[in-house]
C-alpha cells in the first residue's frame, strides 16, 4: 500500500449547513401524532364494531337479551298444542317483547297489537307486541282451521307486573 | 445534541450525492428517524457513530429508491470555506468525479474524522475490507487531484 499520506479533506466540511433540526422535529411530532390519530381511530372503529357486533338485532335476540324482562310461566293449551309463556321483555318504545314454547304442529300464535314475530328453531316463538294503552292484549293460538283467544288479563296466569315494565 | 451534529450530517450528505437540495432532505430524514430512534439509543456507542448509522440507512433506502444513480455534481452553490478557494474548489471537483462508494469513505473517514474502523462497524464490513476500500479511494481521489 502507498505511504502516501491521504489528502485532507476536512476542509470541505466547513459548509454552511442549513437549519434542519426545527422543521426535522416538526415533521416528526407531525408523524407521531398523525400515528397516533390513525391508532385512535382504528381503536374507535373496532369498539364500534365490536358492539355492533354485539347489539341484539333480532327479535329472538333482543327478546332474551332485554335487561328488563319478566319470567312468567302460564301455560295455554288449545286444540292439541301447548302454548307456555317463557319470557316477556320491555324492548323499549313501548313495545314488549314475548318468547313463547310451542308444542305442536302448525301452531302459529297472534297477539294484539302485534307489529313482528319470529320462529326460532324448534319450539321457539318471539311476538313484539306494542304495549296496551288500555285493557289487556289477547293471545290467539291456531291450529290449522281452529283458533282460541286468551286475554292476557289478571286470572290468566301471566303477572300482572309485565305490564309496567 | 443534534444541533452539534447538524452541520457534519449534511456535510457527509453533500459530499456524498451532491446537490444541496437533496441532501438538506436526507438530513432532515436523519433528524426525524433519530427523534423516534433516541429512546432506544443505549449510549454504547458515540452519538456520532450511532447518528451516522441512520444518515447511512436513509442513503442506502435513497439509493435503492433511485435517487441517486446519477454521479455527484459538483456543487458550487456550496463551496467550503477555505484558506485557499482555488486548492479547495479542485479538492472538491475531484471529490466529487469519484463514485459515490469512494465518496462516502472519504467524506466520513478523511472529512468527518471518523476512525476507519468506527465507519466499517457503520458500512458493516470486516475492519480488513474498509481498509482496502479506504486506500483504493484514497488513491482514485490522488489521480483525480492530479497532484
Amino acid at each position: 500500500m502507498s505511504d502516501r499520506p491521504p489528502l485532507d479533506l476536512r476542509a470541505l466540511a466547513d459548509i454552511e449547513a442549513p437549519e434542519v433540526v426545527h422543521e426535522a422535529l416538526r415533521r416528526f411530532r407531525r408523524k407521531i401524532l398523525t400515528r397516533y390519530v390513525w391508532i385512535l381511530l382504528a381503536a374507535v372503529i373496532a369498539v364500534v364494531v365490536i358492539l355492533w357486533a354485539r347489539t341484539p338485532t333480532t327479535l329472538a335476540e333482543r327478546t332474551d337479551q332485554a335487561s328488563r324482562a319478566i319470567e312468567a310461566h302460564p301455560v295455554w293449551q288449545a286444540h292439541g298444542a301447548t302454548v307456555a309463556l317463557d319470557r316477556v321483555a320491555s324492548l323499549g318504545d313501548g313495545r314488549l317483547g314475548f318468547h313463547f314454547v310451542v308444542i305442536g304442529r302448525g301452531v302459529t300464535l297472534r297477539m294484539s297489537g302485534q307489529v313482528a314475530s319470529e320462529d326460532v328453531g324448534w319450539a321457539n316463538q318471539y311476538v313484539e307486541i306494542q304495549r296496551p294503552t288500555q285493557g289487556y292484549p289477547t293471545l290467539t293460538i291456531i291450529v290449522g282451521e281452529q283458533r282460541s283467544s286468551f286475554t292476557l288479563g289478571p286470572g290468566s296466569g301471566v303477572t300482572q307486573a309485565v305490564w309496567s315494565l | 445534541m443534534f444541533r452539534a451534529h447538524q452541520q457534519a450530517v449534511f456535510a457527509y450528505f453533500l459530499r456524498v450525492v451532491g446537490n444541496r437540495q437533496d441532501a438538506e432532505e436526507l438530513t432532515q430524514e436523519t433528524f426525524v428517524r433519530a427523534c423516534g430512534a433516541a429512546v432506544r439509543f443505549r449510549g454504547d456507542a458515540k452519538v456520532s457513530t450511532w447518528l451516522f448509522g441512520i444518515a447511512r440507512r436513509v442513503l442506502l433506502e435513497a439509493v435503492r429508491a433511485g435517487l441517486f444513480e446519477r454521479r455527484a455534481e459538483f456543487d458550487e452553490q456550496t463551496p467550503a470555506r477555505a484558506d485557499d478557494p482555488d486548492e479547495r474548489m479542485d479538492l472538491e471537483r475531484a471529490l466529487a468525479s469519484l463514485g459515490a462508494g469512494d465518496r462516502e469513505v472519504l467524506v466520513m473517514v478523511d472529512m468527518l474524522g471518523f476512525e476507519p474502523i468506527e465507519v466499517a462497524g457503520i458500512v458493516g464490513v470486516s475492519p480488513e475490507t474498509f481498509r482496502v476500500r479506504l486506500h483504493r479511494a484514497r488513491a482514485r481521489l490522488r489521480e483525480a487531484y492530479g497532484r
